[in-house]
């Protein structure tokens, strides 16, 4: 192919044909096989040395590609366009400084603005601080301080106006990391102070082990981060942790000091002899709340009117705008910061509430408490009979949102509890009561089925409290139905009116023995009992015996077809007749009768 | 209602579980950063005892060694109790928590402790010997299985350990 390639100063086919028939058949062959290529080749080299135009084209279309597969393939890209890049921006400056100006202007405006006010914010804090202190009675002797002790005016201003707030002071044996006794201001959220006063041993043991090895130094007294700084003082039986917000002042230390070497010195055996039982040291609360002090900003003096100050006060009114403003927002905030806290205590005095319901609630156990952003996240365990805590919530005076409740089932042992579990697995029907005695044996009272006593013997055993079940105290309500209606059909008489008919007014009497008859049947069952039932036909004493024993063998007989035909069942029925008693009077019809005789055995 | 607060430290050679233990234990206050940068953390967590009085425990987990350096030494200072933990699937890891323990109680002098054997859930891998275990039994040590992971046993080693603090068994 190279030789061809050399060979090839674009002649003609028409050359190459007759050159190939001229020369040899080598070159004809050549020509014949390679002929499609060597003309690709020709239109190739054309098109590379073309005029730049067309060329230029042809980049352009694949030049926004090629760059984002070379950023895409190699990080070495942006450095080799860096420098046309910057060379290209320096020409355009020097070229047109305007250009790049309008292009950077949205980005560069507001941050020059804002670099800007914040330097005028502070410096007007500034006036407004020295102004407001500068021509007062205080502000005088400020003045003369600042003479005396050579501290410029303005940094005794500031000593004297900066706001600081020691929120909580904790007293921390220091051999074992032990909370002797803790402070907070109200208000303040403080993080579990017995694992926040180990860690903070642990931190200066680690400093004094660090950097300090071998030296007999305290170690650590002040750890600053942002507006907060903990200031430590040490002592041979305690050391003070007090956490600052704001710049503590120098003489903050001193007064920690102060109040640790008065409490070492009036408790220093309570404190050498601290076993970790903090409810006995509450004595150092009050000694101990001296270090929670705070100093906010003293409002402005009034001041009167002086000529020498309206000049000021022309100057100051120029700022007095800006400065009131700051002064307004700063006073905004501060209320703003004590809604927040008496609402946060409300908050907490309301999680009580509800924390002191749950404990107080028979069947549930809180485990675990957490305050995370407001909302109070309560685990534990709970008897699925015990009574719902989110009803609790409403009462306590929370939203439901504000409360996160996880319960895991369990079952309470306690007596109540054992009880209600067995009535929910039993279902005594109505007319048994259950009741739990000491010894966890659940005794049963009253009139139940038989197949339900015989079941509540079993299920009692399996729920868990109950030790045994007596069911001495019930009686056998089949028994008791069986009986009743025993005497209620026996009572019961089938009149005739002479002959051995039944007419329809008998109907009604003996559709209510059938069903008394049929449930008997029922109850016998039940019972295990062999029931007979004996039909007892009878007359009137008129006629001859042979013809009233007929005649009550046939009413019994009618009684019998009928209930047949109600469903019971012949084997179960006897029919026999029976002379009237002697000395009846013979006119009583009611005498003509067919009387039932219900036989149970065993 | 009193309640006292006990110093505890847990100890152990490296990845035994000690810290797992605690965060299946007890209430999380501090990132584990803590012990990477100054070698220990510390959670708290309050036990009910079976008197029921109610004891706080102040839990120091000291970064896994195999012997106590000097900052490890220091945060020893005054505990009332400790842990040794030991990794049922690491055999060096028992001989560790037994040299481990008479370094302790030279510093400390007598003092209640338990062993935890973890990584109970692991027991394919168990590489401990029983009879090693039960010489330690022999000698009055209280061992306790405990898996950090299930979470098997973990409650009653710090139950055991509380109990005998507040009567002042010491094995």
């Amino acid at each position: 192919m190279g030789s061809l390639l050399g060979q090839g100063s674009s002649p003609s086919r028409q050359d190459l044909t007759l050159a190939g028939r001229e020369t040899n058949p080598l070159d004809e062959l050549k020509s014949l096989l390679l002929e499609t290529e060597r003309r690709e080749l020709h239109e190739l080299r054309s098109r590379l040395e073309s005029p730049p135009g067309p060329r230029a084209e042809q980049v352009a279309e694949v030049l926004s590609e090629s760059l984002r597969l070379g950023m895409d393939r190699d990080e070495t890209l942006p450095g080799a366009i860096e420098g046309p890049l910057i060379a290209g921006l320096r020409h355009s400056i020097r070229h047109d400084p305007s250009t790049i100006a309008g292009i950077l202007f949205p980005v560069m405006g507001p941050a020059i603005r804002n670099a800007i006010s914040d330097s005028l914010r502070k410096m007007v804090e500034s006036i407004n601080r020295t102004l407001e202190h500068s021509l007062s009675y205080q502000g005088f002797k400020w003045r003369l301080e600042s003479l005396r002790t050579g501290i410029p005016f303005a940094e005794v201003v500031l000593r004297h106006t900066i706001d600081y707030r020691v929120e909580e002071a904790l007293l921390v044996r220091p051999d074992n990391g032990l909370l002797i006794q803790h402070v907070a201001d109200p208000g303040v959220e403080t993080h579990d102070p017995d694992a926040v006063s180990a860690m903070l041993t642990a931190i200066c043991s680690f400093v004094r082990d660090a950097f300090l090895a071998g030296s007999t130094e305290q170690g650590l007294e002040e750890v600053e981060m942002e507006e907060h700084t903990v200031l430590l003082v040490n002592g041979p039986h305690a050391f003070l942790a007090c956490a600052v917000r704001g710049i503590p002042p120098r003489d903050l230390r001193e007064r920690c000091k102060r109040v640790l070497e008065q409490i070492h010195s009036r408790y220093g055996e309570e404190l050498a002899r601290f076993d970790g039982d903090q409810e006995s040291m509450r004595f150092l609360q009050e000694p101990l709340a001296a270090c929670l002090v705070s100093q906010e900003r003293p409002a402005p003096a009034r001041r009167g009117p002086s000529p020498f100050l309206l000049l000021v006060l022309g100057l100051a009114l120029l700022t007095g705008g800006l400065g009131y403003q700051d002064w307004e927002r700063r006073r905004a905030g501060a209320e703003l910061d004590r809604e927040r806290r008496q609402a946060e205590a409300e908050l907490n005095s309301r999680q009580e509430r509800l924390l002191q319901r749950l404990h107080q609630t028979p069947g549930i156990v809180v485990a675990k408490v957490e305050r995370r952003e407001g909302r109070l996240l309560i685990s534990g365990l709970r008897d699925p009979l015990a009574q719902d805590p989110a009803q609790l919530i409403p009462d306590s005076g929370l939203a439901i949102g504000q409360v996160e409740i996880r319960w895991t089932p369990y079952q309470d042992m306690g007596p109540d509890f054992a009880l209600e579990r067995a009535k929910s697995r039993l279902q005594p029907p109505q007319g048994v009561e259950l009741a739990l005695d000491k010894d966890s044996v659940l005794r049963a009272k009253g009139a139940a089925p038989r197949d339900w006593r015989s079941r509540a013997e079993l299920l009692a055993l399996t729920v868990p409290g109950i030790a045994a079940f007596d069911g001495s105290g019930l009686a056998d309500r089949e028994r008791l139905e069986l009986e009743e209606l025993k005497t209620q059909l026996e009572v019961l008489h089938i009149l005739f009116a002479k002959g051995d008919r039944l007419t329809p007014e008998q109907t009604r009497p003996l559709d209510e023995a059938a069903a008394g008859i049929l449930r008997i049947l029922d109850l016998s069952n039940k019972l295990s009992l062999s029931l007979t039932l004996n039909l007892i036909g009878r007359t009137d004493i008129i006629g001859s015996d042979s013809r009233n024993q007929a005649l009550g063998n046939a009413r019994a007989v009618a009684v019998q077809n009928y209930l047949a035909g109600r469903g019971i069942p012949l084997e179960r029925m006897r029919v026999k007749a029976q002379a009237p008693p002697e000395g009846t009077p013979g006119e009583d019809s009611s005498l003509r009768r067919v009387e039932f005789e219900l036989v149970l055995q065993r | 209602m009193t309640m006292l607060a006990r110093k505890i430290c847990m100890i152990g050679d490296f990845a035994v579980g000690k810290t797992s233990l605690i965060a299946r234990y007890a209430h999380n206050q501090f990132s584990e950063k803590y012990q990477a940068s100054i070698g220990v953390k510390i959670d708290t967590k309050e036990l009910r005892l079976a008197s029921g009085d109610a004891v706080k425990l102040v839990l120091w987990d000291i970064a896994g060694t195999d012997e106590l350096n000097s900052v490890g030494q220091n945060y020893l200072k005054g505990a009332a109790g400790y842990i040794l933990v030991v990794d049922g699937t690491r055999l060096a890891t028992f001989g560790t928590a037994i040299s481990l323990q008479k370094e302790v109680e030279r510093r400390l002098g007598p003092t209640p402790f338990t062993l935890i054997l973890n990584k109970l859930d692991l027991s394919n891998q168990w590489a401990l010997n029983a009879d090693a275990v039960q010489a330690l039994q022999a000698r009055g040590w209280q061992l306790t299985h405990c898996s950090a992971k299930k979470g098997n046993g973990v409650e009653q080693a710090f139950q055991l350990l509380g109990e005998r603090m507040v009567i002042g068994v010491r094995p």
